[in-house]
């Protein structure tokens, strides 16, 4: 899959007043067969924009999604309905995303229905089963409702929905972040079985560094609607070129008491866009009097890191977890 | 923490019902937690655990009925606050013991302006006059990191963003001198990075105005970097508490080192541990330990005997049938 430019403005009306959000500003990717990719910023970065565009439930205000060379951005919802089945998502709230007044038999055998891929009745229903095997749930699952799950049988549930048309390519958008821990490590160890059992692709979307750092074999670091910084997981947290990437690791508080980050959190506090210079600036301990001029573009450090910064970092690791 | 420090507050065998159509939700079950002067002590669990409910009934904020409060004492400076008046009640509430929540949105008015609710609650509590309540508001602004303090203080809540709003709520908090700040999930809400800013604010504030804190909360990083004792809570029971080195870096009960093996931090790790099953209904909670049908340690004495938070090691308490054979 090939992502090129891609933009999303909102309108929105307050009072009467039409104004513009730009939620995402001219993203370029790719992502090969087999990989995960992990998009990771704060609230409001447009990292599940981005997600949601992938799987065209928003339509790009411009630039182009190409799959294996198709360019699939301007399809109608019919011509894109071959690509549709190969392509699934899984939200991040599993409570809002199963409909409370169906079944998992009848959740699950729906995309079967849909995109005629089975429609006898009695096999429709066997596939379920194998699937519901799949994600750790059983026959006697079949006939209830999501609310008789837990949080994460819930979100297992909303994984083999996801897996029922066999697809190649997987948005997952913060798949855990509403549950527990202890629940959260479940997941995380399906997602990474159902991978390799299945050769999916996926893209997954979070915020949380330390859950990236474990499933993911690439990272873009999104910040304000652009990529700042694009490299493989490994290089991305031994050594982060953007401080805005440095800056997210060291915030996170570990588990660990005697691994103390001492930063002075509170003068990074304004998250203003700059009309001028580089977004990161308000925040930023290292900017220089070029950071002001220009907003910076996306540059080669090396062959497959890559960071929007004039004054990227070069000293090691700050990513202490692996010792 | 110094061991001379006086003990502000003793939660003492409490134990917590809420009557539902249900059934009865056996929420909290004979928890002892002590908060000692100018110490930040950090309530763990995940959902369900009983850690909201327990520091929600310090301040008798947990609606009757439902809830019933059957058994046990909360003693602030050796007075039960179980059986203290509605109006003596409302000087501690905000005054003497504060409480920030999860989400600022909800606990600020929509309607008032910051300024406004500020204001209310520091003449209610220090009985000043308005012009007064307002220096002090700015002061508390200010303190907490919002410099332009007078400008905050005109505007409507959604005006702010979450982080802006939380930084309010402390202010709020923080204006009455209260004695004992409970923080329940504080920074869920918010990102990393502004999650850093608060509890940065939190640690800051309790040094200079030698504030006792309560932080509920189910990160455990966010603990470990903040707090100086953990009590760890599980269906209702504090299964382990002690100082946070001895907790976080060898925990005694099995459900305390599951929790702290399934945090995902490294890719090298080939299969994170998990911790199987879910947390268990409280209408009908499993006998004996609550936590054996997900143990790997379980034995039949754990199916039948609901082991007692007994000292370990010096300070260091567990409730757990089998820690003498998982210990480190």
């Amino acid at each position: 899959m090939q992502v090129e430019d891609l933009k999303k403005v909102f309108r929105t009306q307050n009072f009467g007043r039409v104004s513009k959000i730009t939620a995402v500003e001219g993203v370029s990717f790719t992502i090969q067969r087999g990989e995960t990719l992990g998009l990771i910023g704060e609230s409001g970065s447009g990292k599940t924009t981005v997600g949601r565009m992938i799987v065209k439930l928003l339509n790009p205000s411009s630039g182009h999604i190409k799959l294996d060379g198709h360019d699939v951005t301007h399809l109608n919802e019919k011509a894109f309905k071959p690509f549709r089945k190969r392509f699934q998502i899984v939200f991040q709230d599993p409570y809002s995303s199963l409909n409370p007044r169906m079944t998992v038999l009848q959740l699950l055998s729906r995309p079967l229905s849909v995109f005629g891929i089975e429609k006898d009745r009695k096999k429709q229903r066997m596939k379920v089963i194998e699937v519901l095997h799949d994600v750790g749930l059983h026959e006697e699952h079949l006939n209830r409702y999501p609310h008789e799950f837990s949080g994460g049988q819930r979100q297992r549930v909303a994984v083999a929905r996801a897996l029922m048309t066999k697809p190649e390519f997987i948005v997952l958008d913060e798949p855990t972040s509403a549950l527990d821990v202890s629940v959260q490590a479940q997941i995380l160890n399906l997602l990474r079985q159902l991978k390799a059992a299945h050769n999916l692709t996926y893209l997954f979307i979070s915020h949380d560094l330390g859950v990236i750092h474990y499933m993911c074999d690439r990272v873009l670091v999104m910040y304000m609607g652009e990529i700042v910084e694009s490299a493989p997981t490994e290089e991305l947290f031994t050594s982060p070129a953007h401080p805005y990437t440095r800056f997210l690791m060291e915030s996170i508080p570990d588990p660990d008491p005697e691994l103390t980050n001492e930063i002075d959190y509170v003068n990074k506090v304004k998250a203003l866009q700059s009309t001028y210079g580089c977004n990161f600036l308000s925040r930023c301990d290292r900017a220089l009097p070029n950071c002001f001029d220009r907003h910076p573009e996306l540059v080669k450090l090396s062959s497959n890191h890559l960071v929007r910064c004039h004054n990227p970092l070069k000293e090691a690791s700050v990513w202490k977890r692996d010792g | 923490m110094s061991s001379v420090s006086a003990k502000v507050l003793e939660i003492k065998d409490l134990q917590v019902r809420f009557d539902t159509e249900d059934g009865v939700v056996k929420a909290v079950e004979d928890v002892n937690l002590d908060l000692f002067s100018g110490e930040m002590l950090g309530v763990v669990g995940e959902t369900g655990c009983g850690k909201s409910v327990t520091l929600q009934s310090v301040l008798r904020l947990l609606p009757t009925p439902p809830t019933r409060i059957t058994r046990g004492q909360i003693l602030f400076h050796g007075e039960n606050l179980l059986d203290v008046s509605e109006e003596r009640m409302n000087e501690i509430r905000g005054g003497k013991i504060a409480m920030i929540f999860q989400e600022p949105m909800t606990s600020l008015n929509p309607v008032f302006t910051i300024g406004e609710q500020m204001r209310d609650v520091i003449e209610q509590h220090r009985r000043v006059g308005k012009r007064k309540a307002n220096s002090i508001a700015i002061r508390a602004l200010i303190e907490v990191g919002l410099e332009d303090a007078e400008v905050v203080l005109s505007k409507y809540p959604h005006e702010l963003s979450g982080g802006q709003r939380q930084r309010v709520m402390i202010a709020m908090a923080l204006s009455c001198q209260p004695e004992i700040l409970i923080a329940d999930e504080p920074t869920t809400a918010l990102d990393v990075s502004i999650q850093a800013q608060i509890l940065a604010i939190i640690k800051h504030l309790r040094q200079t105005h030698n504030m006792s804190v309560l932080l509920v909360t189910h990160n455990l990083g966010v603990v470990a970097q903040t707090c100086d004792r953990v009590a760890v809570m599980y269906a209702g029971y504090v299964v382990e508490k002690g100082e946070k080195f001895g907790v976080l870096k060898a925990p005694l009960h099995p459900y305390t080192r599951g929790l702290l093996e399934s945090i995902p931090r490294s890719r090298k790790v080939r299969e994170l541990r998990s911790i199987p099953g879910s947390v268990p209904n409280l209408i009908d909670p499993p006998e004996g330990c609550r936590f054996h049908p997900r143990c790997s340690f379980a034995t039949e004495v754990c199916k039948r005997e609901v082991p007692i938070l007994e000292e370990a090691k010096p300070g260091h308490f567990v409730a757990c049938h089998h820690w003498r054979r998982l210990g480190y």
